[in-house]
């Protein structure tokens, strides 16, 4: 197998980054280019809800690497881009500035996109998901604010607890009966229901809520996330082997947007988790580099929320 | 599920119908992790769930 020259990351998130990292950490000496959507080198996300969004860390403290990391690698960033066609046939692909890269490899590291409720939007309505996002909610979180979160998921679970930390009053709404019930059972549910009302969480659970029925100053919508795509995908993301190739020769993906064989766990799954992104985005590196490395850790996640660490 | 600790601070293990653990959550716990770990590793790679 030859080894490509040119190697184009779609997504300047965690998996692309970390594919971009390891392709040149194992000794790959072609081009690198990593295209981004948002006009900042790659950042960590999970703070955004938490540590940031509190204010204790600033944007620049989140940054996976130092400025000049990236130029002294040899790992272009083109950023404020997104990517809007890909030719497989040409190996090209088109950004919305009208370039055209051309690749011998390409990753879709792009991601997911919070979901979105029809009717909810407008001023004072929120998600999060990038450092813009973040900015905008934080100027919200003023201690005598009203706030309401719909979706107890992990952001919306962690959102709830920071602006209480920062003195918000808070209501999370959720049509399960319980928070993080989908992911962690009702009985682990329960008790953390109990732990947030006894934080002062105003809890709205088991039945849907109406827009208008929320007297909120902010209102953070945390439904989930919708894979990130600019490729042919599947309904839960873009179909991959455990090395991160998908159906396509020269194409992968890796991170949110990846729907990926698990080997131990037997099965494809899209994780949205930290530590899938970055194994995945390796594990990519190093599959176009010919040394086969699938990944196979099993998924892990962690929640800094009311005083509570949940792994 | 099997619960072991206190509400704010305990081990959940989530087990299949044949009471094999193929997930876990530590709350407070960051100890138990890397045990707990080992365990759904060693459990999978005994015998790796069907698709």
């Amino acid at each position: 197998m030859s080894i490509p020259r040119r190697v184009l990351i779609i997504g300047a998130g965690l998996a692309g980054a970390r594919c971009a990292e390891t392709l040149r950490a194992n000794g790959f000496d072609g081009e690198i280019r990593l295209v981004g959507a948002e006009p900042v080198p790659p950042y960590e996300r999970p703070a955004l809800s938490k540590e940031h969004l509190a204010g204790a860390r600033d944007a620049a403290s989140l940054e996976l690497r130092p400025r000049a990391f990236w130029a002294d690698s040899g790992i272009e960033l083109l950023l404020s881009r997104r990517v809007v066609s890909v030719d497989e046939t040409l190996r090209t692909a088109t950004t919305d500035r009208g370039e055209e890269l051309a690749w011998d490899a390409l990753v879709l590291a792009t991601g997911a996109k919070p979901r979105l409720l029809p009717g909810w939007s407008g001023p004072g309505v929120h998600v999060l998901r990038t450092l813009a996002d973040a900015a905008a909610l934080r100027e919200e979180l003023r201690p005598d604010a009203r706030v309401a979160v719909v979706g107890a998921g992990f952001v919306g679970t962690e959102v709830a607890s920071t602006a209480r930390s920062l003195g918000a009053s808070v209501t999370l709404v959720d049509v399960a009966q319980a928070p993080l019930e989908r992911v962690l059972g009702d009985e682990v549910g329960s008790l953390l229901a109990a732990h947030y009302a006894e934080a002062g969480v105003e809890l709205r659970l088991g039945a849907p809520v109406e827009r208008s029925e929320l007297d909120a100053d902010a209102l953070v919508l945390a439904v989930g996330v919708a894979p990130e795509t600019v490729a042919a995908a599947g309904a839960n993301g873009i179909p991959t082997d455990a090395c991160g190739r998908t159906l396509i020769p020269g194409i992968f993906a890796a991170g949110d947007v990846a729907d990926a064989w698990h080997p131990l766990l037997g099965r494809r799954l899209r994780v949205e988790h930290w530590t899938s992104a970055a194994g995945q985005g390796a594990a990519v590196a190093h599959a176009i580099l010919g040394d086969e490395r699938p990944h196979a850790a099993l998924p892990y996640f962690w929640s800094d929320q009311f005083g509570l660490r949940l792994q | 599920m099997e619960l072991d600790g206190e509400p704010s601070s305990f081990v959940a293990r989530y087990r299949d119908e044949r009471g094999a653990t193929v997930a876990a959550l530590a709350v407070n716990r960051p100890a138990a992790v890397g045990a707990l770990r080992t365990e759904l590793a060693a459990v999978l790679e005994a015998q790796p769930l069907a698709a």
